[in-house]
């Protein structure tokens, strides 16, 4: 709600003060010589520069001068606004003052004006032999000192010595510990994503008291690093970063299949992999010698980019917006920078131009096409075809292989066999004009909006052979309605065939009918009379295929190139249309053709024929998006102001200038890949450590985890930054320990009250430990895991837990049935739920999770209404609470009521809780008479959706 | 809401709602709201009228005879040439409309014989006919249009709005999204927050089912058993706000109390019978129904609760074929309600701070569209056009009785006084109070603004 008890969200702003004025401290500290007017070019390059090219480059540099005024140039020192003292009362006015400046950005702090004071007011000296410092991300980050401190008690490793260090400057204390039961909830939220158990906690408290804590809590910090729940929780985080979901985007939002690279990434993260290695597969798995099958899957991160398919779109057009994508997230992911200014005109103040985007685009360029026009000459005839890679197991091969090798023998021996081929459409249209799709089995699949009548004509080509009549199919379909076989509504997926005529060169008679069924006064044989009025139709028999066998009155022999014609009427209006359909032409008698049943053992060997093609159909083996090649490349371009459709000059694949030496390798994405895990490479180390450093204590080092450019954050702790970076590439790029390094800190372990007064409110300085809400996806595995609900199966095809009717209205593309899914699937975790991103889950869109149209750095916290009445009445939070009211009483019936309370206080928030929480809960349980009500308050405390 | 933009303020909206500091603390829970304008606004709250798929600005409100006269000839080259389109290609004719034109009011607006009522309000509306866009397919051109930025990820105007200025209700949402028919292409990025935190996304209120997901309370639970569950929260939040001293926690129990009161205030502002018989028979609405009309009048009740930005969706305006009868049956449809709503807006004093603004996502093509997407024969229709088109807008701020722009003689291109997309955007900032290039918010390392980096005020259409 705008109300604005808002909370949550970009902390920046007032981080900037905070850090700004440490920051500068420091650096005033050493600037006493600027009064005495002796200012060294070195001065000037580290302390007056940086203030002005961050505040002031973007307007007033190379780019855009603005007012005539160019900041980034010698000639700055003698401009009238600086001899004036205009710039420097500018500076220093209120910010909603038409004259403050800079415009753009964050106000100077006053350190920053002091300087640029002082740097006038002893002259305004450009040294002449000044060089530009360069900036601190772009320098390679090297193994620090690591400081003493004076309290040597309070350091469990070195990540505790850059932060006390730091606080003892600012002469503040780090706080005492948490208590174990909340440290061991914190521990579990940040590595396994859930609560620990209340047998965990106990254990836990038993060792931590016993045992000797430090060995007890290092055991535990391994123990749940190991746990195979580690991956979901992380992949949550990463998938953000790869815009996961489940459909295309854009109007045409259909469904598409990446879950493989999704599971993936599950597994990456729990076998450990490197994350050189994880990011060289990701970005060029496919381009590495002898790729595995894994390794092509891991491809899909940048496969996860919306496609729009809407009718009319160019399909050039869409590729291109799907490369500018990948070259803005991979910037985002790899060098925590934005890139995409530099698509229109070179970056206003960070050092990247049009060319070096460029330069990466064309790394990017060379991928198939992923939607096509199906008739080049029908602009509105854009279709997905992806870039699929076929995913099959072991065991599905090996069945695949048996099926296929019946057949076979089959077809061997049924000499006749062909005859049950279905065949292809050379043309299929609906004069409707509604969109249709033919799929592998020759079936024809009609989409998009169903209208009211409908006629199709078909036509396909057949083979030399004594034909004894025809099979139309009308098939099931999951996409259609009820499942089909027609098109009207859920209710009544009828279809009534008013007409059909069939022509091969001439007009073909049929003598008789056969049916799956006939609804009573539409029966099969109107269709072999020429009344316009009678009809075939198959209520109420509806969600099933159904087929018609028509027999010609004589066998016709039919001649190589012949073709069949087919003309389907469908005029009984209310979208009475068959939604797919299929041909197959017979040349055995009809009655031995008739698919009556799926019977493996029937006496029919065309019956027993067609059952196991089903089979083979049915086994069809999952697919999954991947990036692939083209044996060509393409040659990349320029384009004026970035619009696609204005090329300039070509444009070599080449990394950004500013980080010297090029990539060494082939002009192709591997060389890229290995390039960003590279010595080469000065930012991606750094930006990664500092998105976990974010995902642990709720902001980064540098606060601003997406952008590493001049006007991003500088680090709170810079050595800091650079240890953690240096070891995680130093220790074969292991995730898990820097993770450990961190957890086993005392930084991390401090108890996350805040002190009043409390002189750091974002906690930059962590003299506390980190307290803030779990995510969309969290909230909701916690949830379930309280109720003793949670499915911890990994792997597979989304899931679709309980959402409100109507969330899923089809716009363009297919109509998807939202079908809840059964089983433990509906209790699965939230990184499995499926994300259709025209409409997303609406219960986690109210927790900050995104559509995920683009890639995702930072997600928002914020804290409002529409979240207590998730929590308080979506049916999946309800079920929760009634099985934690369950679980409870199953748990505990034998014991004290109080006992039953405290059991289920700890179940939430594993402490104990304190008297007065305890009479909360007694007099609410006393008032309501129910353990209903007692589990819904205690699933809706702030505590409880909060990592404490 | 005149408080300009303190130095304070501006800090907060540039830092998209972060923690307050424990000294706003008080003012949270006492649920005090405050404007963060960037100077004096013209209109407290806006009713944005989306007719998606695209209606047809030649036969709704451009009135060209030259493009009558000369129908089914064919087109001439230097119009075509170099210009994009979604469907149509080959041999293009010329497509006049099949419609009257009249004059109408004091300002003799010309206007289609099928919008008769929208005819008796000309004097209160400004008609912009020279708007134009960057996209030609509908999820990009919506998104386009609603969040400056064709590909999605990006808040909506509805989010920018509430985001710069809050809310005026305790009881309600800020933003607050109906929908007559299927959501456009883009689906719910059309109203959502895109990066800024999910409090400013535009919240759908439903005719049928729950008003708003999740409000009902559990089958089962009295109000007053769910009120004994509220305190006993709020007692534990409480209690570990004195422990732990966080003012997330507060918030927290803020949100608690607004959820508990909108249950009681969004069912009473959707039950429309409490309307008067005349009212309901002005608009055209029925009690129950799920229509554009019911939606108008639904607008009116939020806008007199104090709800910043109400976002209407009515379907079905992709007229490439059979034109004549479904833009028939389209105009029908709204033409009453929203004539309606002006006049009922006018009646109440509401129009002079409410800004009503109405349109789709591009316009048509004057040239005739006589084959769908597949290459199947249609009736006649017409293709989406993305270089002029016409909108209209009326009260918070807004100039009556004029008409701004002009295309050429085809309705092709704007001949006159052009208005991009980004340029009514920043002139709907404009009449909030709003400087759209200072209604940044940092994210990814970039300021982004609605209007990216373009938009003109369109200053001669201001009262």
């Amino acid at each position: 709600m705008g109300d604005l008890p808002v909370s949550g969200g970009n902390h920046a702003e007032l981080n900037n003060e905070i850090r700004d004025d440490m920051m500068i401290r420091g650096a005033l500290f050493c600037s006493v010589a600027f009064a005495a007017g002796s200012l060294s070019a070195v001065d000037f390059a580290q302390q007056v520069f940086p203030v002005l090219q961050r505040a002031c480059f973007e307007c007033h540099g190379q780019q855009k001068a603005e007012s005539d005024l160019r900041l980034d140039v010698p000639a700055a020192a003698t401009h009238e606004s600086i001899k004036s003292g205009d710039l420097l009362r500018r500076i220093q006015l209120p910010a909603d003052h038409e004259d403050a400046m800079p415009r753009r950005g964050n106000r100077l702090s006053a350190p920053q004006v002091a300087i640029i004071r002082g740097w006038i007011e002893s002259g305004a000296i450009w040294p002449s032999d000044m060089k530009p410092p360069v900036h601190w991300a772009y320098v390679k980050p090297r193994p620090p000192t690591v400081p003493t401190t004076m309290d040597t008690a309070w350091p469990r490793n070195d990540v505790d010595k850059f932060i006390l260090a730091r606080l003892e400057a600012e002469k503040m204390q780090p706080s005492s510990e948490a208590s174990p039961a909340v440290l061991l909830r914190r521990l579990s939220l940040d590595t396994r994503g859930l609560p620990p158990s209340v047998a965990e906690v106990e254990a836990f408290e038993k060792e931590y008291h016993g045992s000797g804590k430090e060995a007890a809590w290092s055991r535990w910090v391994d123990k749940f690093l190991a746990d195979k729940a580690f991956g979901p929780k992380w992949a949550r985080h990463w998938l953000d970063l790869a815009r996961y979901a489940d459909s295309h985007g854009f109007q045409r939002d259909d469904l598409r299949n990446v879950w493989a690279f999704r599971d993936w990434v599950v597994n990456a993260l729990n076998d450990g992999m490197p994350f050189d290695q994880f990011t060289i597969e990701q970005v060029a798995g496919d381009l590495l010698p002898n790729a595995s099958p894994s390794q092509i899957i891991a491809t899909g991160f940048h496969r996860c980019t919306p496609t729009n398919v809407e009718a009319g779109t160019d399909p050039e057009e869409s590729r291109i917006n799907q490369v500018i994508d990948r070259v803005n997230t991979t910037g985002a992911v790899w060098l925590g920078t934005t890139l995409e200014c530099a698509q229109c005109h070179n970056h206003k103040y960070d050092p990247f131009t049009m060319q070096d985007y460029y330069g990466l685009l064309a790394y990017f360029n060379n991928t198939e096409k992923e939607a096509e026009r199906t008739n080049p000459k029908v602009p509105g005839s854009i279709q997905f075809k992806g870039s699929p890679f076929n995913m099959l197991s072991k065991e599905l091969e090996d069945k695949s292989k048996a099926l296929r090798e019946q057949i076979a023998k089959l077809e061997g021996t049924t000499p006749a066999s062909e005859a049950t081929t279905a065949l292809k459409p050379d043309v299929f249209e609906a004069e409707s004009g509604s969109e249709n799709t033919i799929l592998p089995d020759n079936s024809v699949l009609l989409t998009g909006d169903a209208p009211d009548v409908d006629t199709y004509v078909f036509e396909a080509s057949l083979k030399p052979m004594s034909m004894t009549g025809i099979l139309i199919e009308a098939l099931a379909d999951e996409s259609l309605p009820g499942n089909g076989p027609g098109r009207g509504s859920a209710q009544r997926p009828n279809f009534v065939l008013t007409d059909l005529e069939a022509a091969i060169g001439q007009k073909l008679s049929f003598a008789k009918a056969y049916a799956s069924h006939s609804q009573t006064n539409m029966h099969v044989n109107n269709l072999l009379d020429d009344d316009p009025q009678s009809a075939w139709a198959i209520n109420p028999k509806f969600g099933q295929t159904h087929w018609v066998a028509l027999e010609l009155a004589r066998p016709v022999e039919v001649t190589a190139g012949a073709k069949l014609s087919l003309r389907l009427l469908q005029d009984f209006g209310g979208k009475r249309t068959i939604g797919r359909l299929r041909v197959t032409a017979l040349s055995e008698p009809v009655p031995m053709c008739l698919p009556e049943v799926d019977d493996v053992s029937s006496k029919k060997p065309n019956q027993r024929l067609a059952a196991l093609k089903k089979q083979l159909v049915a086994l069809e083996s999952p697919t999954t998006e991947v990036m692939k090649e083209l044996a060509q490349p393409r040659m990349t371009t320029m384009f004026k102001r970035g619009d696609w459709q204005q090329p300039a000059e070509p444009v070599m694949a080449g990394t950004p200038a500013v980080f010297g030496a090029q990539a060494n390798g082939a002009p192709n994405r591997l060389t890229l890949a290995r390039w960003l895990v590279s010595e080469g490479n000065p930012l991606t180390a750094r930006v990664t450590v500092n998105r976990w450093w974010a995902e642990i204590f709720g902001q980064g080092i540098v606060s601003t985890v997406e952008d590493f450019g001049i006007k991003g954050e500088p680090p709170s702790h810079p050595e800091l930054l650079d240890f953690l970076a240096v070891k995680l590439m130093r220790n074969g790029w292991s995730m898990k320990t820097v993770l450990k390094q961190i957890f086993e800190s005392a930084t991390y372990r401090q108890a996350s009250s805040i002190p009043s007064p409390n002189l750091d409110p974002m906690n930059v300085l962590l003299a506390r430990g980190p307290r803030f809400r779990l995510d969309a996806e969290g909230i909701r595995d916690n949830a379930l895991a309280i109720a003793g609900l949670l499915s911890q199966k990994l792997g597979g095809q989304s899931i679709r837990p309980p959402q409100p009717d109507g969330i899923w209205t089809k716009v363009g593309g297919q109509n998807y049935p939202y079908n809840v899914s059964e089983g433990e699937d509906k209790y699965r975790r939230g990184i499995y739920v499926v994300l259709k991103r025209g409409s997303p889950y609406p219960s986690m869109v109210n927790f900050d999770a995104s559509a995920r149209m683009a890639c995702v750095v930072k997600r928002s916290r914020s804290n409002t209404p529409l979240q207590a009445l998730t929590l308080l009445n979506d049916p999946v939070y309800v079920e929760a609470a009634a099985a934690f009211a369950q679980r409870v009483q199953r748990e505990a019936s034998a014991m004290p009521l109080k006992d039953q309370l405290r059991l289920a206080f700890r179940l939430a928030v594993s402490r104990e809780p304190t008297q007065t929480e305890l009479q909360v809960l007694d007099s609410l349980y006393a008032d309501t008479g129910k353990w209903l009500s007692v589990a819904t308050a205690l699933l809706n405390l702030d505590e409880t959706i909060t990592k404490p | 809401m005149n408080t300009y933009l303190s130095a304070s303020r501006r800090h907060f909206v540039k830092s998209g709602g972060l923690t307050l500091g424990a000294a706003a603390l008080s003012d949270l829970l006492a649920g005090n709201t405050q404007a963060a304008s960037h100077f004096a606004p013209r209109a407290k709250h806006v009713i944005y009228l989306h007719m998606i798929g695209a209606p047809s600005h030649l036969d709704l409100y451009d009135y060209k005879p030259e493009l009558v006269k000369r129908n089914a000839q064919l087109c001439p080259d230097e119009l075509i040439k170099g210009k994009r389109f979604a469907f149509i290609g080959g041999e293009m004719r010329l497509a006049g409309t099949s419609y009257q034109f009249a004059k109408h009011g004091q300002s003799g607006a010309e206007v289609s014989e099928l919008l008769p009522n929208f005819a008796g309000i000309a004097d209160d509306v400004c008609i912009i006919k020279s708007l134009h866009t960057n996209e030609i397919n509908h999820a990009p051109a919506q998104m386009f249009l609603h969040t400056g930025f064709g590909r999605g990820g990006r808040p909506s105007l509805g989010a920018w709005v509430t985001y710069g200025l809050g809310s005026e209700n305790q009881d309600l949402p800020s933003y607050v999204v109906l929908l007559s028919g299927p959501p456009g292409g883009a689906g719910t990025t059309l109203w959502s927050t895109g990066f800024l935190p999910s409090v400013h996304q535009g919240i759908q209120f439903r005719s049928s089912g729950e008003p708003v997901l999740f409000l009902n309370n559990r089958e089962g639970q009295s109000a007053k058993e769910r009120r004994r569950v509220l305190d006993a929260v709020k007692a534990l939040n409480t209690a570990q706000l004195q422990a732990v001293g966080d003012s997330e926690i507060a918030t927290r129990i803020s949100q608690y109390e607004m959820a508990y009161r909108m249950q009681t205030s969004v069912p009473g502002l959707m039950d429309i019978s409490q309307e008067t018989k005349s009212t309901l028979e002005m608009y055209g609405a029925k009690p129950g129904a799920a229509s554009f009309a019911n939606n108008c009048l639904l607008a009116r009740r939020l806008v007199e609760r104090g709800v910043r930005f109400v976002q209407l969706f009515d379907s079905d305006w992709d007229h490439h074929g059979g034109l004549d009868k479904r833009l028939r049956a389209k105009a029908k449809d709204v033409d009453q309600p929203m004539a309606a709503l002006i006049r009922d807006l006018k009646q109440r004093g509401l129009l002079d701070e409410t800004l009503v603004i109405w349109g789709g996502e591009f316009g048509r093509t004057p040239l005739a569209q006589g084959i769908d997407g597949n290459g199947t024969k249609t009736t006649p229709g017409r293709d989406h056009h993305k270089d002029a088109y016409t909108i209209w807008m009326a009260g918070g701020g807004i100039k009556g009785g004029i008409t701004y722009g002009k295309t050429d003689d085809f309705g092709f291109n704007v001949a006159e006084n052009s208005v991009h997309t980004h340029d009514l955007n920043a002139t709907v900032l404009h009449l909030l109070g709003m400087n759209h290039e200072k209604l940044t918010y940092r994210y990814q390392g970039r300021d982004y603004r609605l209007t990216d980096v373009e938009g003109k005020i369109v200053h001669d259409v201001l009262a």
